[in-house]
């Protein structure tokens, strides 16, 4: 049982730190602080899941019963929003409230930003450069490696300077990497590995990838870092965890200038105050802009440390650029849940368009025969991954279905493009809907805007020439004018020097509120076509710094 | 194909049936612990209830059944035990009723036709719902994802290391066989 674990849901007294969210941020902000002998209180939205059913929920996941987003309790009157944009953001099927967030369902690849996403400014005369360079966050970065345990290879001759091995040995390529490794070869496109916080070793207590192939949505080894891992090592340190406790507002004392307390309510119906000297709002993109919109107050009538007028703007995601095609050979290897080799070669860019791509080789998986034994032969592709169509037939019928309609000759490549920073691009309260507190829900607006479009359209040249290349026909591609969102939300509170025209200081806490941090992927000022989550713990780790500090 | 104890032993880890984590079972390697014992337990009419059932169900290659099965039911969580119980005793009332006989007594086709009849092959499967609902998600389902999460049953399609079985990452490296 963890240390200070309770399920007694009154507030802390003499808290140093009460940090907002127990994702990858939140988690490493409190281990960060409660090592350092903070005391520290973790409030947390969702539930705490128990690491040992997590066999159970694997088996959910695969059997034709209710939705996904059951598995760990995503949406409801809870999660209630709405999207108002010209591209549909589909929130809830992207974001995890729960005791380790978001990290509980994500794929687990762990990039770092190029030096070029820091000075987009200066390079090109787009957007905005952040206040802090690549050299800046490097000692972090390579300190969010050791923590969440990433297996990588320097053998990306495009990745930006590093001082250290991976703390593990990458993944080998597939058995479809070596067919698109011919085809690039011709093309004069060079693969690599893909640096992922998955274990290809036993590490730190955790246990090698074993191989269930079921990383999305669940990983039942623990082999796939999940942030409950830190919340667990903050509690041995003392930190405590209050779960399902959703933060309602923020409050800030009568000069103003710092935050006295956060409001939270309880499952009972209890409403609490937990005061501590330093807050931490570490709560991701949308929910960290509507808690401080929320918070608004008769001295801060437009939301909390929202001087600037910037909290919600800026709002980013990548759009996912896929493609599919068969072979005339089979090239589905046995299953596994992630992909292995991708390619940075169109990353860093000399001209303003197209921005930066980051182009993905897919293992695709054989056909599973559970889903179509399970379902009764149905073998219609679904229309969504929530929906489970049932057949009516079971033993040979099936086993004879599956055998003539599965040549298992699929092959994917996808690929994310740079989305620029959009002051339009917001996530605002929309009054008029309420979630089961009573609170305004988020309205996530999302265009996506020329840059983007433009680097999506020579994404799906470099497809296509692969394809060609490998002898691949295409049988279903997304839609460019319609693209599905990676779920890497981004913006929102962003960083910067000018109290004018950003949320938070280098150091990341807010302008207007002296002992007021946000850990989160809100900071970023641009959001490159890397996958988020290792820059968002390497900022947790600076933000800790920088808090212990202070206090 | 055959399938044999330990067969029903990797099923069982793969359900959560034995108190052993994943990884504990990566580090203790394929032969698995069969751990706990069940608190619940099966009458023999239950565990003939349900091999009767497997054998509509499995494909017909599939051999060596009311072995794998009835290691695979009493392995079970007990929680997951006790909801399938009550299932079958009522499957088995109606089927009785119906047919004046156990289910296990009928002959292949004609327990198919006897699922059938009760509407099983027709129905979602649903934990909380109507008989053929339960049957179809408790009894039915439960017993083909025992079956096809582990290789003896994703074999009779190509596949050695199914979706849901920590058989290691290793396997994504191999080409795969042409004539499949």
């Amino acid at each position: 049982m963890p240390q200070n674990s309770t399920a007694d849901r009154q507030p802390s007294s003499d808290a140093d730190v009460c940090v907002v969210g127990s994702g990858v941020a939140g988690a490493l902000v409190a281990y960060t602080l409660s090592r350092r002998g903070h005391d520290v209180v973790i409030l947390e939205a969702g539930q705490r899941f128990d690491p040992g059913n997590r066999l159970e929920q694997m088996e959910q996941s695969l059997r034709p019963h209710g939705s996904l987003l059951d598995i760990w309790n995503m949406g409801g009157p809870r999660d209630q929003y709405v999207t108002s944009g010209g591209a549909y953001y589909p929130l809830n099927q992207t974001r995890v409230k729960a005791v380790g967030g978001t990290t509980l369902h994500w794929l687990g690849i762990t990039p770092r930003l190029h030096q070029k996403d820091f000075e987009m400014n200066t390079r090109y005369g787009l957007a905005t450069d952040w206040p802090i360079d690549y050299e800046d966050l490097r000692p972090y970065y390579a300190a969010a490696e050791q923590e969440m345990g990433v297996a990588g290879a320097q053998d990306n001759p495009f990745a930006p300077p590093r001082e250290t091995d991976y703390p593990m040995e990458a993944f080998p390529a597939s058995y479809s990497d070596t067919l698109f490794a011919d085809a690039c070869d011709e093309l004069g496109i060079t693969m690599h590995s893909t640096p992922q916080a998955r274990n290809s070793e036993a590490y730190d207590g955790r246990s090698q990838c074993v191989g269930f192939s079921t990383c999305i949505p669940v990983c039942p080894s623990g082999a796939k870092y999940s942030a409950d891992v830190h919340v667990r090592k903050a509690e041995a340190e003392g930190a405590r965890v209050i779960d399902r406790a959703p933060v309602q507002r923020i409050e800030h004392d009568s000069s103003g200038e710092s935050v006295d307390a956060a409001v939270y309510a309880t499952p009972s119906g209890d409403t609490y105050r937990q005061d501590a000297d330093a807050f931490v709002l570490a709560c991701g993109a949308v929910e960290t802009p509507r808690l401080l919109l929320l918070s608004e107050s008769p001295q801060y009538p437009d939301g909390l440390a929202n001087s600037s007028g910037a909290v919600g703007r800026y709002f980013m995601d990548q759009p996912i650029v896929s493609v599919t095609g068969e072979l005339e050979q089979p090239a589905n290897q046995e299953p596994i849940g992630y992909h292995t080799r991708e390619s940075h070669q169109f990353y860093d860019h000399d001209d303003p368009q197209p921005g930066s791509i980051k182009l993905v080789f897919e293992n695709v998986n054989p056909e599973s025969v559970v889903r179509p034994m399970l379902s009764g032969g149905d073998l219609t592709p679904r229309e969504n991954v929530f929906d489970f169509a049932m057949g009516d037939s079971w033993g040979d019928e099936v086993l004879e279905k599956i055998e003539s309609n599965y040549p298992n000759n699929s092959v994917r490549l996808l690929a994310n493009p740079e989305l620029l920073p959009r002051r339009e691009n917001r996530v605002t309260l929309d009054e008029s809907k309420t979630d089961d507190f009573g609170n305004p829900v988020p309205d996530v607006s999302w265009n996506i805007g020329s840059h983007a479009r433009e680097t999506m359209e020579f994404i799906r040249e470099i497809q296509y020439d692969i394809f060609d290349e490998l002898g691949a026909t295409v049988v279903s591609e997304t839609d460019l004018a319609d693209p599905p969102p990676a779920s890497h939300k981004m913006g929102t509170t962003r960083m910067g020097t000018d109290p004018e025209e950003s949320v938070v200081t280098p150091r990341l806490r807010t302008h207007d509120l002296e002992n007021l941090y946000i850990a989160s992927s809100s900071v970023f000022v641009t959001g490159g076509a890397m996958n988020p989550t290792l820059t968002i713990a390497a900022l947790a780790l600076k933000a800790g710094e920088h808090i212990d500090n202070a206090l | 194909m055959r399938l044999t104890r330990r067969d029903a032993l990797h099923a069982l880890v793969m359900g959560g049936g034995i108190g052993v984590s994943a990884a504990a079972y990566a580090d203790r390697g394929a032969t698995g612990n069969t751990g706990g014992e069940n608190e619940t337990g099966f009458s023999t009419d239950q565990l003939q209830t349900v091999v009767a059932i497997a054998e509509v169900v499995y494909p017909t290659e599939v051999t060596g059944i009311p072995e794998f099965v009835e290691q695979y039911v009493t392995g079970l969580r007990s929680e997951k035990q006790a909801d399938l119980i009550p299932v079958i005793d009522a499957f088995s009332s109606h089927i009785r009723d119906v047919h004046d006989r156990p289910f296990w007594e009928l002959s292949i086709p004609n327990r198919n036709v006897a699922l059938q009849e009760l509407g099983v092959d027709r129905m979602s499967p649903d934990p909380t719902g109507t008989l053929p609902e339960r049957v179809r998600y408790h009894l039915i389902n439960q017993l083909l994802y025992g079956l096809f999460t582990v290789p003896k049953g994703s074999e009779l399609v190509g596949i050695e290391n199914p979706v849901g079985y920590p058989g290691g990452y290793q396997s994504y490296q191999t080409e795969p066989d042409a004539t499949e």
